[in-house]
């Protein structure tokens, strides 16, 4: 298993997600939205980059792709009743939850591709960044940590039906508790322990070293740090909630109800 | 002989919240401490009125459910220490059409939970075709399941339960709300698993389905095991009675009394069946005895009158109320 059961639910997930058909306008118009939120909010601050606006919209998508991928379609595959199949093969749930994340982290950064595209094509922003090639590893750290986080948020949705609730916040509270859009320092001082446990936090962070400053610096550094801690952190914990939620998921009953 | 099922005093309980601001907590008993075997090839019933603790007991069995108390084995091995060595070898079909992916194909729902079983992609290009010509589906294997009806889906599930080609294979209500042709083709499919070496065990409400299926049957009521045996014997339960039949607009009152009023008549019961209510009298099985009821239902203007012997229903009815 392992590696396997990964690979399968991964193409699993991605079958499913071919099979809606509403496939492509989720592709489309959902970054379109993003992008043009974005611009249109900052259109007439003097002081922001239009690259790092762009690029936080695009973050935006991404995150919430992969907490649908991995969170959300645990309350989905209850209400069609395939959850309690997965749950009774060998498989671990845990690494068929792992592949879906892989999946929608893919379609997540399709996602941020998409509103770049836009943001060129459409509203003629001139994309610049200072550091590509750093960008694009701080993306994909990005990618790994947003997965390991959806892994980590998804035990929620396994254990209890009325997570089904929070999934919206979730996506939601992440643009404003990680200071994806606005500076962390226009948070009230007991919000910000919760920004700094959360990669997303870090994630916006290193972007806006890689495409704004000119040097990389200290800030940068510490924020790769900390989404490595971070992620690996969100790993250990979810393998652990996961070998938990095996078992009390059999006492509580609580798979098969919703 | 060794038993591939076995479980001892096995027992379930569920906590049930009452009230939505001022929770009361309650306990219910689904499983109440069950003691049974079954063995290898058997095709085993499992049946009981609604809330008896048959799902229940499936899902313990089937490494799903923790038992509150007791111990379940499934080929040897502990439902809750090594649960995962019995997941490889068995699978679960949990009735009507839940379950499926809508969206994908009957392959692609195959294929994925051949993947969760580890199964070898050389033996899954062999046996997804074979299971698919097995449950019928065979012309129907790329076309997307939210085009199947409801009977095809079940079907798929039969297919999707031998994917890792089990050795027990658990099936709870698998004929549910099929028409009866689709209930009977269903029935043929699972009569020839029995033959390929398998062990079912199965749970049903349909009485005639578990007498043409079963090799033996246990009776549950609240929790409890009223009986095990095969279905012979459960009928011989009854053997000693004759059953008679008759439709009426309103059946008198003062009839059912004189007919209950006699030594010979063992029960008398009514029931409504559309415009109609139905009599039925269990009598000792004697040509007089017989002869004399039929008369006087005639003189009551009783109409579709008729004699026979009894079923497996008449059994369960009988020790269900016992
Ligand atoms: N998850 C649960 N939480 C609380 N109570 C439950 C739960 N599952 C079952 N029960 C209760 O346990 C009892 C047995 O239920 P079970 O589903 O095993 O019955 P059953 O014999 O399968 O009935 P049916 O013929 O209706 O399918 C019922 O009283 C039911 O309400
Ligand atoms: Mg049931």
């Amino acid at each position: 298993m392992g590696m396997r059961t990964i690979f399968s639910a991964s193409r699993q997930a991605f079958y499913e997600f071919l099979a809606r058909p509403v496939w492509i306008f989720e592709m489309t118009v959902s970054p379109f939205v993003f992008a043009t939120v974005a611009l249109i909010m900052f259109r007439d601050s003097p002081s922001t980059n239009s690259t790092y606006i762009v690029m936080a919209g695009g973050i935006m998508g991404m995150w919430g792709s992969t907490l649908l991928g991995a969170g959300y379609s645990v309350v989905i595959e209850r209400y069609f009743g395939t959850l309690q199949y997965l749950f009774a093969s060998p498989s671990s749930l845990e690494e068929i939850i792992a592949g879906k994340a892989l999946t929608s982290a893919v379609m997540g950064l399709w996602n941020l591709v998409f509103v770049f595209l836009i943001a060129i094509i459409l509203f003629g922003v001139d994309i610049e960044i200072a550091h590509p090639l750093t960008f694009l590893l701080a993306l994909g750290l990005c990618l790994f940590s947003f997965s390991a986080l959806g892994i980590l948020l998804s035990t929620l949705f396994v254990l209890s039906r009325s997570a089904a609730a929070l999934g919206n916040i979730l996506e939601f509270a992440a643009f404003v508790v990680c200071g994806i859009m606005y500076p962390i320092s226009f948070l009230p001082v007991w919000i910000r322990p919760l920004s700094y446990i959360l990669t997303p936090t870090w994630g916006a962070q290193v972007l806006r070293w890689a495409v704004i400053e000119p040097q990389l610096g200290e800030g940068f550094w510490i924020g790769v740090a900390m989404i490595g801690i971070l992620s690996c952190s969100y790993i250990v914990i979810g393998h652990y909630l996961y070998s938990r939620i095996d078992y009390q998921v059999r006492v509580t009953a609580s798979l098969w109800r919703f | 002989m060794e038993y591939v099922i076995e479980t001892k005093d096995l027992a379930r309980e569920f906590d049930s919240a009452e009230g939505v601001l001022l929770k009361k907590k309650r306990k219910i008993i689904a499983v109440d401490h069950v003691t049974f075997g079954v063995r290898k090839g058997e095709l085993f019933g499992l049946l009981g009125p609604n809330g008896a603790g048959k799902t229940t007991t499936i899902k313990m069995l089937t490494t799903l459910l923790v038992p509150t108390e007791g111990d379940a084995y499934v080929h040897g091995w502990h439902v809750v220490k090594e649960a995962q060595k019995i997941r490889n070898h068995i699978n679960v079909i949990f009735g009507g059409e839940r379950g499926l992916y809508l969206r994908l194909s009957g392959k692609d729902n195959l294929r994925y939970f051949s993947d969760l079983y580890g199964v070898p992609a050389t033996t899954q290009k062999e046996r997804i075709p074979e299971l698919l010509q097995l449950v019928g589906l065979a012309e129907h294997g790329e076309r997307k399941v939210e085009t199947y009806s409801r009977g095809m889906k079940q079907r798929l599930h039969i297919a999707r339960g031998l994917i890792n080609d089990p050795s027990i294979i658990f099936m709870d209500e698998p004929t549910i709300g099929l028409d009866p042709e689709g209930a009977r083709s269903l029935r043929a499919i699972i009569q020839g698993l029995t033959s390929k070496d398998k062990t079912i065990f199965l749970t049903t409400h349909y009485m005639f389905e578990a007498d043409e299926l079963c090799t033996r049957i246990a009776l549950l009521k609240e929790g409890k095991i009223l009986k095990i045996d095969t279905p012979k014997s459960f009928k011989n339960e009854v053997s000693h009675v004759t059953i008679i039949e008759a439709e009426g607009h309103h059946i008198p009152r003062e009839l059912i009394d004189a007919l209950e009023a006699r030594q010979t008549v063992r029960m008398v019961t009514t029931s409504q069946q559309d415009m109609n209510q139905v009599l039925q009298i269990q009598t000792e099985p004697s040509t007089d005895v017989v002869m004399d009821i039929l008369q006087s239902l005639h003189t009551a203007r009783l109409s579709n009158i008729h004699i026979r012997e009894p079923s497996l229903e008449d059994a369960y009815i009988k020790i269900m109320q016992g």
